[in-house]
């Protein structure tokens, strides 16, 4: 179910609607059935696996707890294993049997049989569950604060259910930790109308950043990165740079939308996004874009691979950081590209860490003003191009695209003005939004205006451009297939 | 080795390492709120107190700090061994 479509919609108001009906003392048990429904509706089956990773999980970390000292380890390797095994089965065991295949290939055709291409008799007719990735970090995150000792096991299976499950992030997170949402979870939550209007004008802004700008971008991207053989660099160009703000409004707008819904059943999640286009470095890109998930390999996978290899002076912290970003490129699927687009993160802060005394003192001696624009079309410009191999088929579209940037002369493609137009005026209006609060927050109040009736024109003024330039066949978020 | 001594000493290291001259320390400060005191420095910072004071930290013991008081403690405990 998109949050984007009519049955979410009506989803939404009649859960929302029972929910505040339901005794405060079992309103987790209404959003537990929800959230079930929500996950079942329209593949059923998918929930075995979700329930297991939840058993396994809930069981082991009680076992960690209250079993003997000795019995911690085993308990805590074997849940972990059992997370990770799941998601490698389902993500990836295509990708590893076609490598290997690929592989065996190459040296049977060119030593036995001259050429003649096989088919991969290994391939497996699996899909993995919707939302499994992220299902399975926040369980592990779980099961390693309680290893630590930071935090106690949940004794009850339905409250760590809930929190697993919760229907907002479930699909695409943000990546939650366990002891963010079970308080919540466990705290009573009266009618609040401050929530409820936070919580929708969220949800207006997303659905404006999703139906209105990320989906009229993906016309244009569409149009020419699929078809990249037969246009201009300076198409190819356009599309590309469209291609991280539709990005960022899609991935972004979901996230405003999962937050707006929690926040009108009274729930606060993880901000997952704090203005990356406008970041002057890579490094600060990656504090600001998709937080939950990059903390989440900060704090379980960065930190302690660099604390072990701490012995190696400053390599170590440059190990770390290919090794996180070449996993993190992978989580996001079983194809070279998004090794290579984690490689080229782990490759700039590499750079970015080595010079940042010299970039310092440098930027002691640039107007700030110039130093900021600097920055920031440096981060959008680097980060579009890792985008290319994000986006691409195979490494070898993606340098086919790039060589292309550069080679490929000719006009730029227009079929359609007014799409040009709307995507422009949607970047325009975006940026004008995130520069105002990044650089004048006090100022020009307009969505938080003292005035009702100045607040309220402006999110009628949302929700009639979502109406009428709203793109409503545009598909499924982009976050949604990780 | 006093407290007072290990913070001081401490700062140095930071000021060197953060490369920020108006860093001042005290028990409650924490990398939310030292500039230059992210993840990557982190690890920076980690060597050169484990190098000064001639000390080794396990790795649970680096990650449960939550403020600068709790990193000076562990210096007291290895540094009284």
């Amino acid at each position: 179910m998109i949050f984007t479509s009519i049955p979410f919609f009506l989803f939404f108001i009649s859960f929302a609607f029972l929910y505040y009906i339901f005794p405060l003392r079992f309103r987790w048990v209404w959003i537990l059935a929800s959230s079930l429904f929500f996950y079942m509706y329209g593949n059923p089956y998918s929930i075995i696996i979700i329930a297991s990773i939840i058993f396994v999980t809930w069981f082991c970390a009680l076992r960690m707890e209250k079993g003997p000292s000795e019995k911690v380890t085993p308990y805590f390797l074997f849940a972990i294993i059992i997370n990770i095994a799941l998601l490698v089965f389902f993500k990836y065991a295509n990708f590893f049997t076609s490598t290997v295949f690929d592989l065996t290939n190459i040296v049977n055709t060119q030593v036995f049989h001259a050429g003649a291409p096989y088919s991969n008799p290994f391939i497996l007719n699996v899909i993995a569950p919707l939302g499994l990735s992220y299902v399975t970090f926040q369980a592990i995150g779980y099961l390693i604060e309680i290893k630590r000792g930071n935090h106690k096991a949940e004794g009850n299976i339905g409250y760590l259910s809930t929190f697993l499950l919760f229907f907002p992030k479930i699909i695409a997170g943000p990546v939650e930790r366990a002891h963010h949402i079970l308080p919540q979870l466990k705290q009573y939550k009266p009618f609040n109308y401050d929530n409820i209007s936070k919580g929708l004008k969220l949800i207006i802004w997303g659905l404006f950043k999703k139906l209105v700008i990320a989906d009229r971008l993906s016309i244009y991207v569409d149009a020419v990165l699929d078809n990249a053989g037969h246009h201009s660099g300076t198409s190819i160009s356009i599309a590309v740079i469209f291609y991280v703000f539709q990005m960022y409004a899609d991935f972004s707008g979901y996230t405003d939308m999962a937050l707006g819904i929690s926040k009108v059943l009274g729930f606060d999640l993880l901000q997952n996004f704090n203005r990356p286009l406008l970041a002057k470095s890579i490094t600060e890109f990656w504090r600001k874009w998709h937080i939950s998930l990059s903390t989440w390999f900060a704090d379980y996978f960065y930190t302690p691979i660099a604390i072990s290899k701490r012995d190696w002076g400053i390599w170590s912290v440059v190990y770390a950081f290919f090794i996180t970003f070449i996993t993190l490129g992978f989580w996001h699927g079983a194809n070279w590209t998004f090794v290579v687009f984690g490689a080229l993160q782990g490759f700039i802060l590499t750079i970015e860490f080595f010079t940042r005394k010299a970039r310092k003192n440098m930027r002691k001696k640039i107007p700030p003003l110039l130093n900021n624009i600097i920055g920031t079309i440096f981060t959008v410009g680097y980060f579009a191009l890792s985008l290319i191999f994000f986006r691409a088929s195979s490494v070898k579209d993606s340098l086919i695209i790039i060589r292309r940037i550069f080679t490929i002369k000719g006009p730029v493609y227009i079929e359609n003005p007014t799409i040009i137009l709307f995507s422009l005026l949607g970047i325009f209006f975006l940026a004008l939004i995130e520069l105002k609060r990044e650089y004048f927050d006090t100022l020009f109040n307009i969505s938080t205006n003292r005035h009702w009736f100045i607040r309220n024109c402006y999110y009628c003024f949302l929700l009639l451009a979502i109406l009428i330039a709203g793109v409503f066949d545009g598909g499924e978020f982009i976050y949604f297939q990780f | 080795m006093e407290k007072p001594e290990i913070l001081a000493q401490l700062n140095t290291i930071f000021i060197d390492i953060a490369d920020n001259e108006n860093i001042r320390l005290n028990e409650m400060s924490s990398a939310g709120n030292v500039e230059g005191w992210d993840s990557l420095t982190h690890i920076q910072l980690v060597v050169a107190i484990e190098k000064y004071f001639k000390i080794r930290f396990t790795s649970k013991e680096i990650q449960s700090w939550k403020n600068v008081g709790e990193l000076m403690d562990s210096i007291a405990a290895k540094v009284s061994e």
